[in-house]
């Protein structure tokens, strides 16, 4: 029987109304302030100097603005309902329920992880994206006129949003690679310890990035960190860059042109990244911790809980 | 829920309340016994023991089991059972009925034939 | 109990033990549930019945012996519970889900579940589709939950307690649908309750545990031909307790209001002092698990 779908399904019916939330309360309070709010659109220097347009510049601001924002509340709410998962039906007992299902203890744990770590921060994007451009539809109308607005390259726009999207949802998977490691053994310890065990998971990194932390001298785990750190932001971005020779309305073109381009080498890079002893040893780490939250799901079934 | 003595096994204390249905002719000769789940959905009770009071029921050739079909009144079985409640009455409670009539001063011209209403 | 073939049984279970650290909850129990039978799981609180029933779906570590409906239940547990329904505790449904939604997901969860016998058992309750089991009480969230679980086809049910919480016409409305929907020769029901005079006539077999062990075990049938209760009067009292009864006690005031239970038949002569009585489960579970506390009324 394939399980998948239902446990999907359990995650929307458990968590809609709280993603409904969050999608929409933000980008109602943009909208509103922008409409009423005092909002002064400044051009300075750098955007004039990147080549676009003025209106162009605010436009594309607010779609990348509105992304950005979206991926990261729902990568902080789908955060902190992962690391809480090994726990989470416990407080009013239905945990037994589940358990009383045939449903195995990995699918368990690892389908919900999917859904809130993978699908929804990428539709989160998604949603940023259109959201973004109803924004800038409010913000560029204010300062510039709905006429302005209308005549943004949309043909363009589009290819770029499809662009950025993409190269998003293609990376965001490899980012979650490289941060597996700090993610399960986050959810291994609040499982052993609930809040203290987030406690115990900062000091050892705070330990572990102290002095203290240094074996013969070597500074293992901020090397680490920032080796995942660094892997993670080049998954999403690996500082291809875009050159633009066109001005004004032509460089939105020649951009799009260039776009899909760029993804592909872009995308290239950050697949070449993964051959990193970080990584693979961080996976293997991520993958010990894993069997670890099944092993105590499958103890604490069996003890009072 | 109906409650059971502490004196006779369950299967035993069915197996009377059903006699007695049989007196009254409920279900008639040559009629079918409710089923085995019926009768344990009604009076909340065990098939197996069910089964147990009819097999006794059947023991005393009240009841035949009709193959595929379930438990059927015998004929004749309303009569054998009449005839058995008759004796015992005849036998053991209506000496006693007469003794205590004869000390309460009851006559025949006292009592009411007629079918209660 | 009757000694069957290993195939037909549906639960087998030979020295089984299981323990928390240093502590046995379950120690060393051997008994055979065959198909067909409703079995009766008594015993005090801490007896380890619960820890029994979670041994047999593979939610505890045993140490000897367990096969359920063939499988081994902690190796196979997804397996099992696709032909086994637990009940764990009445009052344990997501609080956050509405009925409706939890019918949706126990149909894509369940292999043998059926949406519609749901829907129809549901009926027979004061609860809808779109409640949300938050806003249900107990006893309505305990009905919820027994109309899901008897939605499944499954050949094994085990019943932690099923009955708690639930006033009598819910009690009744359970009892009947267990032996309308369950009793069909083919299928076994496990179920431990405290409401044990309630439940006697339901049963086909009855293990009784005591601290871990597995102080009887046997079909109904061979109890009343084993026990022997006889009901006296005060004053051949001493006579009775001469005789060893496993219990003496009093069914109430006047002549005859004593009583004592036998294991096996008493010599003639004491029989003759008193009247021989159907051994009551109670009675039975008080005599053999020695503690005063229990649900009958005693004079």
């Amino acid at each position: 029987m394939n399980l998948l779908m239902p446990l999907m399904q359990r995650e929307w019916m458990q968590h809609r109304f709280g993603w409904a939330l969050t999608a929409t309360v933000p980008l109602l309070l943009a909208v509103l302030l922008l409409s009423f709010g005092n909002v002064q659109v400044q051009m300075d220097a750098e955007m004039g100097d990147s080549g676009m347009p003025p209106v162009v510049a605010v436009a594309a601001l607010s779609v990348v603005a509105s992304m950005a924002v979206m991926l990261l509340l729902a990568t902080v709410t789908s955060l902190v309902t992962v690391v809480g998962l090994a726990r989470r039906d416990h407080a009013d007992r239905s945990v037994e329920f589940w358990l009383s299902l045939p449903i195995g203890h990995s699918r368990s744990l690892a389908v919900p992880m999917g859904v809130h770590l993978v699908l929804v921060p990428l539709l989160a994007l998604l949603w940023g994206a259109l959201a973004g451009v109803l924004v800038s539809a409010v913000l560029v109308s204010r300062t510039y006129g709905f006429g302005a607005w209308l005549d943004l390259p949309w043909s363009d726009a589009a290819k770029l949003i499809g662009v950025l999207l993409t190269r998003s949802a293609l990376g965001w998977p490899l980012a979650l690679l490289w941060l597996a490691p700090l993610i399960l053994l986050a959810m291994l310890m609040f499982a052993w310890m609930r809040r203290w065990g987030l406690v115990v998971f900062g000091l050892l990194l705070a330990i572990g990035n102290s002095p203290l932390g240094a074996i013969a001298g070597y500074h293992w785990l901020p090397n680490w960190l920032s080796a995942m750190a660094q892997g993670a932001a080049g998954s999403l971005y690996s500082g291809g860059d875009l050159h633009i020779n066109a001005e004004g309305a032509g460089a939105a073109m020649e951009l799009a042109g260039k776009a899909p381009a760029w993804l592909i080498s872009d995308f290239a890079s950050s697949v070449a990244a993964l051959a990193s002893p970080v990584l693979l040893g961080g996976l293997v780490f991520a993958a010990a911790c894993f069997f670890g939250l099944v092993q105590w799901r499958k103890r604490g079934a069996s003890v009072a809980v | 829920m109906h409650t059971w003595d502490q004196k006779q096994p369950i299967y035993q204390q069915l197996a009377d309340i059903l006699l007695g249905r049989l007196i009254d002719g409920d279900p008639p000769e040559g009629e079918a016994m409710p089923s085995v789940r019926a009768l344990a959905s009604r009076y909340l009770i065990n098939p197996l023991t069910v089964h147990r009071a009819l097999q006794a029921l059947g023991d005393n050739g009240l009841l035949e089991s009709r193959r595929g079909l379930g438990m059927f009144v015998t004929t004749g079985a309303r009569e054998k059972l009449r005839a058995a409640e008759r004796e015992r009455f005849l036998k053991q409670e209506w000496p006693r009925l007469q003794e205590r009539l004869r000390r309460l001063g009851i006559g025949p011209e006292h009592l009411n034939w007629e079918n209660p209403q | 109990m009757n000694v069957t073939a290993a195939t037909e049984a549906l639960v087998q279970a030979v020295n089984l033990s299981v323990s928390y650290g240093a502590k046995r909850a379950v120690d060393e129990v051997s008994f055979t549930i065959p198909k067909g039978r409703v079995v009766g799981l008594l015993g005090h609180n801490g007896a380890g019945k619960t820890t029994l029933m979670k041994a047999m779906v593979g939610l505890a570590k045993t140490q000897g012996q367990l096969s359920v409906l063939g499988l081994d239940p902690v190796r196979d547990r997804v397996a099992l519970l696709q032909s086994a329904c637990y009940i764990p505790d009445v009052a344990i449904l997501p609080r956050w889900a509405r009925v409706g939604e939890l019918i949706t997901l126990m149909s894509g969860l369940h292999p043998k579940f059926s949406a519609e016998r749901a829907r129809a058992l549901l009926k027979r309750t004061s609860v809808g589709l779109n409640d949300k089991v938050k806003t249900l009480s107990k006893g309505m969230v305990a009905q919820a939950h027994l109309a899901l679980i008897a939605a499944i086809d499954a050949r094994l049910m085990i019943l932690d307690e099923p009955t708690l919480g639930l006033d009598v016409l819910s009690r009744k409305s359970f009892y009947e649908m267990l032996i309308d929907e369950w009793c069909d020769g083919e299928r076994s029901v496990l179920i431990s309750t405290h409401q044990i005079e309630e439940i006697e006539t339901l049963l086909s077999d009855v293990l009784m545990l005591n601290e871990g062990k597995l102080v009887l075990s046997l079909s109904l049938e061979d109890m009343d031909r084993r026990f022997v209760a006889l009901s006296h009067d005060a004053a051949v009292a001493d006579q009775m307790a001469a005789a060893h009864p496993l219990l003496r006690y009093r069914t109430g005031p006047g002549p005859g209001g004593n009583a004592a239970i036998f294991d096996g038949e008493p010599p003639a002569d004491v029989q003759a002092l008193g009247q021989r009585m159907r051994p009551s489960l109670v009675d039975l579970f008080v005599a053999l698990t020695r503690k005063p506390e229990l649900n009958r009324t005693q004079f």
